[in-house]
């Protein structure tokens, strides 16, 4: 590791908030952790004319300072905050390999990989800033408004393991832009991979059917289904709703075999590639 | 002392071989001025000493350095256009620049100044022409303040102002802070002046290698004019004596390679060619460099 790493870590971070994509990331992360609060406010306000399936919104949504960051973290996660930090990830080294400013580094006395690793630290960086942008409105403006009761711990341990699901992205985006070199084409690689997903849940699932048609039996065939397709990528993404659903341990591997494969594999090609 | 020497330096891509078995030797305090046509490989060349592509086979040192990542540390580069963000400041770009490298900021002020772009350092890249852009590309390749200055087209979209100041800029840091030099240019005049030492790169070969005088003077030039300028032709090329360029008052400027210019004048008349004017001359290195590379061409 280069002496001055840490230096390399702040300009690239520099660089990523300079870019749209990367201070767009932040800027929408505090407005969903502001709005949320501020919708959740409207429904309490009117709690009382509103019905779901003819009960009162009371049944469905509780209201308190961990609940509403909790909305926010699933409005956060739902496509947008991964589809930026996404674009940020492909800015960060395909957009630099398609217009060459990656080379100006490269001909610096550093190694690849601890240009990678500072790329890498610069955009869990992002994640965690982001994080943190709707974590805190959302937070101290439900417990202002609402109060402090409820399931801090396991909110907490969400937003933690959504620096996980974040890891997971940004280690695809780097692997895809080692490959397509566009940020266009990072894109399209993660919804090829999400296209790969569903199609592995639906054959996992069309096989235990069959197997239970076969046999006549429940249970056990769709039960390893289930557990099968836990430890797929689109199932690791998700380990951040442990923190509602309950914590399951497959996710959790899915995303560390993503993550480590996703590393390696960008290690070795950046290492080997022609720059341009 | 040698600032950069490579042994058999090759590069293939597929069956295509776009450097091939390079070694040369650039000694310390040279301008070396490396030259060839478009696709001889020149830049890739660059590119496999500065470790941005691995060669196929073939070593790189740098003042005795054989570790690439060492070696960087003795380098400033520009290679082709330089790459900048331009939405970021030039003062940015550079910030960037002196992070990776490890060095202080300090030095971002004094490279500006030096490519005359002290007052425009706040201003952002994209707003920059290209002459501009290109100083700004000198300006990051020296911030490190390196003993191998390795520059691909440096004078590449700037005017001729712009040009000699390059040119002057050069010559001033090779002579006053003895930094070794490795340029590489389509501008043969240039080169001529400023380089120290030449290499001719044609199919990824060094085909020729010397000081510009060395070179130049080993081969001589004429200047023919003929009544029938389609017959002269005609028995030039019969002769294979390559044509470099049109000369004055309608006469072409050939190589006479191992003739001299009486037996050219012999030849020329057996053929039934009516000389009206053969002019003997020194050899340019544009000469030289139009002659070797049509010859292999040829």
């Amino acid at each position: 590791m280069p002496a001055h790493f840490f230096a390399m870590v702040v300009a690239e971070l520099r660089t990523v908030f300079a870019r749209g994509s990367g201070l767009g990331a932040v800027i929408v992360s505090l407005i969903i952790g502001v709005l949320t609060t501020a919708v959740m406010f409207w429904v309490y306000s009117n709690a009382g004319d509103a019905q779901i399936n003819g009960g009162s919104i009371d049944g469905f949504v509780q209201f308190s300072g961990p609940h509403c960051a909790g909305w926010a973290l699933t409005a956060r996660n739902f496509l947008i905050l991964p589809l930026l930090l996404l674009l940020a990830t492909g800015g960060t080294l395909a957009g630099e390999l398609g217009d060459s400013t990656l080379r100006e580094i490269l001909v610096r006395p550093v190694s690849r990989w601890s240009v990678l690793l500072a790329k890498l630290a610069a955009l869990m960086t992002l994640s965690a800033v982001c994080l943190l942008a709707t974590l805190i409105p959302s937070l101290v403006g439900g417990a202002a408004l609402f109060g402090m009761e409820g399931p801090t711990v396991d909110l907490l341990l969400g937003y933690a393991a959504t620096l996980g699901t974040d890891l997971g992205i940004i280690s695809f985006g780097l692997l895809a832009s080692t490959v397509v070199r566009s940020v266009g084409g990072v894109v399209v690689s993660v919804i090829l991979l999400l296209i790969f997903d569903g199609g592995a849940r639906l054959l996992l699932w069309g096989r235990e059917k069959l197997l239970d048609m076969m046999r006549a039996t429940q249970g056990d065939y769709t039960e390893a289904a289930v557990h099968y397709s836990q430890l797929l990528p689109g199932a690791a993404l998700d380990c951040w709703k442990g923190w509602t659903d309950g914590w399951a341990w497959e996710p959790f591997v899915g995303l560390s075999v993503l993550v480590t494969i996703c590393l390696t594999v960008t290690v070795v090609r950046f290492s080997r590639m022609d720059i341009g | 002392m040698d600032a950069l020497v490579t042994s058999g330096l090759t590069r293939r891509f597929g069956q295509r071989t776009a450097v091939s078995d390079l070694s040369l030797s650039v000694k310390e305090g040279d301008v070396y001025g490396f030259l060839g046509p478009n696709g001889a490989g020149k830049t890739t060349a660059i590119r496999c000493i500065l470790g941005l592509i691995r060669p196929t086979s073939g070593e790189v040192s740098v003042f005795g350095e054989r570790d690439p990542i060492r070696q960087r540390a003795f380098i400033g580069a520009m290679v082709e256009t330089p790459a900048f963000h331009r939405w970021m400041t030039a003062a940015d770009n550079l910030a960037r620049a002196a992070a990776f490298s490890g060095i202080e900021k300090s030095r971002i002020a004094p490279a500006l100044e030096r490519v005359g772009l002290s007052g425009r350092g706040r201003d952002r890249v994209g707003s920059y022409s290209l002459g501009m852009r290109q100083r700004l590309g000198i300006a990051r390749a020296l911030l490190s303040k390196p003993k191998l200055l390795i520059l691909d087209e440096p004078t590449n979209g700037l005017d001729p102002r712009g040009m000699k100041e390059v040119r002057d800029l050069l010559a001033t840091l090779a002579r006053e802070e003895g930094i070794t030099i490795f340029i590489s240019s389509h501008l043969l005049a240039e080169v001529e002046q400023l380089c120290t030492r030449v290499g001719i790169l044609e199919h990824g070969c060094l085909i020729a290698e010397g000081t510009p005088a060395s070179l130049a003077g080993r081969q001589q030039v004429a200047e023919i004019g003929a009544t029938d300028r389609e017959a002269l032709l005609a028995a030039l090329e019969k002769m294979s004596i390559p044509v470099l360029s049109d000369g004055e008052q309608g006469r072409l400027r050939v190589s006479l390679a191992s003739l001299s210019a009486a037996d050219l004048n012999r030849h020329l008349l057996d053929a039934g060619v009516q000389v009206s004017a053969l002019i003997p001359g020194g050899r340019s290195l544009e000469d030289l460099f139009l002659s070797l590379t049509s010859e292999e061409l040829s």
